[in-house]
């Protein structure tokens, strides 16, 4: 049998796994990374957003229109390619995290807001009118609440960031998605290797698509 | 002891509060009538500063709320509790959490011994059982009776009650009202409700003060203010509500 899926060019993908391996490893830890900054950032721009600050409010808000409204492509390419003129260097997987936070930061910061805000009044009256004071009621009382409100969403947001680690192939990331473009580029075997990268993928992002959907039909059960 | 020493409150425009004279008594259990919009809400929550006042004074227990700094409301509000028309227990919390959860953060006495006294005051409102329970799964009279034990889980001082049946599904009203009357009877905290169950007040309250424009218009016992009101406007508002 010939053609991109010919016996030789699995034989050859399977023979390369290893690379595959390293690669998707890099993507994991990317995103795991990526994934733990963003939720800081989104918790603590969300809860900012829903506060008093107005000038933080407002630097927030420019903030977030810019990552959500610029392809993620250009903004790796600034970090990677102009922050160093302006003295400002980071290692390959820095530049991945740091842009895959901020990106996804942008997002999960609308996600926790509006988790908030979702919380009746009532409950902040509540626990103000026990004497809990302003932080106390958001970590005790609101957040708690917010946490079902946004997960679904969030979790949506992780799947997301997963694929978007994708882009950090267009600067050598190392991670899966370079290395199945520059594998397939020098040994022009592309049948096995897109989809073996699409499995691979897949053994990442279905499960967390899988666990939002139970959280969904969980707390709809719950309310 | 509550002293409003003539305070106004305005939201924007809308002047609420006109010139609020009363001393509260401590220990004692007030009710108040006045139709809607007239300012009562506003009344009670100038009481643990969730509103402020633009004029006046208001001094609770010896602390003029208009001088106290963010942190010391925090603690004043310890011991004055709040009955919300809407209940308001947290949801993700049980009934029993719901009573301890404040009292542990706050450190409103030791651990073991916040847990007996929520054990106490859930026996005390017939809900013994339910302690695991979630607000979800009980009804409104349910609910609120939590709500009531939460309140004096705390030690308040003060409790205030902000129409706590007025949510409620006609059957349940009166279980609510047995476990307020049972409290009144029992504890010496310094009560204020706002209720229009007459026989309720005629049955707890020592005063009944009928507000009506943001001004104190009738303030008197229940017998003199339900049956031998001194103004036609509370005479008509009496009317109104007893059909
Ligand atoms: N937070 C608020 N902002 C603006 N207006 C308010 C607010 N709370 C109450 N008011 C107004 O104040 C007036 C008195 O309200 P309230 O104290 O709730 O009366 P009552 O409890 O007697 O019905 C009403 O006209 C109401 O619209
Ligand atoms: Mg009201």
């Amino acid at each position: 049998m010939n053609g991109p899926f010919s016996i030789a060019n699995w034989r050859a993908w399977f023979n390369a796994a290893p690379l595959f391996m390293r690669g998707y490893g890099q993507t994991l830890l990317i995103s795991l990374w990526g994934l733990v900054f963003a939720l800081i950032i989104g918790i603590l721009a969300g809860v900012a957003l829903t506060g008093r600050n107005r000038p933080l409010k407002l630097f927030l808000r420019g903030y977030m229109s810019f990552f959500q409204n610029t392809p993620l492509m250009i903004q790796v390419f600034i970090l990677y390619n102009v922050l160093p003129k302006l003295g400002v260097r980071m290692g390959v997987v820095t530049v991945g995290v740091v842009g895959l936070a901020l990106y996804t930061g942008a997002y999960a910061a609308d996600i926790v807001a509006s988790a908030i805000r979702a919380v009746p009044w009532g409950q902040t009256e509540a626990a103000e009118s026990q004497g809990l004071s302003r932080v106390q009621t958001l970590v005790f009382v609101i957040l708690p609440q917010a946490v079902k409100v946004g997960l679904p969403s969030m979790t949506n947001q992780a799947v997301n960031l997963v694929k978007n680690s994708s882009i950090m192939a267009v600067i050598a990331g190392g991670e899966l998605m370079y290395v199945a473009d520059s594998w397939s580029g020098s040994n022009l075997i592309y049948g096995p290797t897109f989809v073996m990268t699409a499995v691979l993928y897949l053994t990442i992002c279905l499960p967390i698509s899988l666990f939002a959907r139970w959280l969904e039909k969980r707390s709809v059960r719950n309310v | 002891m509550i002293t409003f020493e003539g305070v106004h409150l305005s939201f924007g425009k809308n002047e609420v509060l006109k010139g609020i004279n009363l001393t509260i008594a401590t220990g004692s259990k007030t009710v108040v009538i006045g139709p809607s919009g007239g300012g009562k809400s506003t009344l009670l929550r100038t009481i643990n500063f969730f509103e402020k006042p633009q004029r006046g004074r208001v001094v609770v227990n010896d602390h003029d709320l208009m001088k106290a700094a963010s942190k010391q409301l925090y603690r004043l509000r310890q011991s004055i509790g709040m009955v919300f028309q809407s209940f308001n227990l947290y949801p993700h919390k049980t009934a029993l959490e719901n009573l301890t959860m404040a009292p542990l953060l706050l450190k409103r006495g030791g651990k073991d011994e916040i847990i007996d006294r929520a054990w106490e005051n859930l026996k005390s409102v017939g809900l013994e059982e339910k302690a695991s329970s979630y607000p979800s799964q009980l009804s409104g009279g349910q609910q609120q009776r939590v709500a009531i034990a939460r309140a004096l889980t705390m030690n308040p001082e003060i409790l205030l009650f902000d129409e706590p049946t007025s949510a409620l599904d006609p059957e349940m009203i009166q279980e609510v009202l047995d476990i307020m009357e049972k409290v009144a009877g029992e504890k010496n905290i310094t009560m204020i409700f706002v209720t229009h169950e007459m026989r309720f007040a005629e049955h707890i309250a020592d005063r009944v003060l009928f507000l009506d424009g943001g001004i104190i218009v009738e303030d008197g016992t229940p017998n003199e203010v339900f049956h031998h009101p001194s103004t036609t406007r509370c005479a008509a508002f009496l009317g109104r509500i007893l059909h």
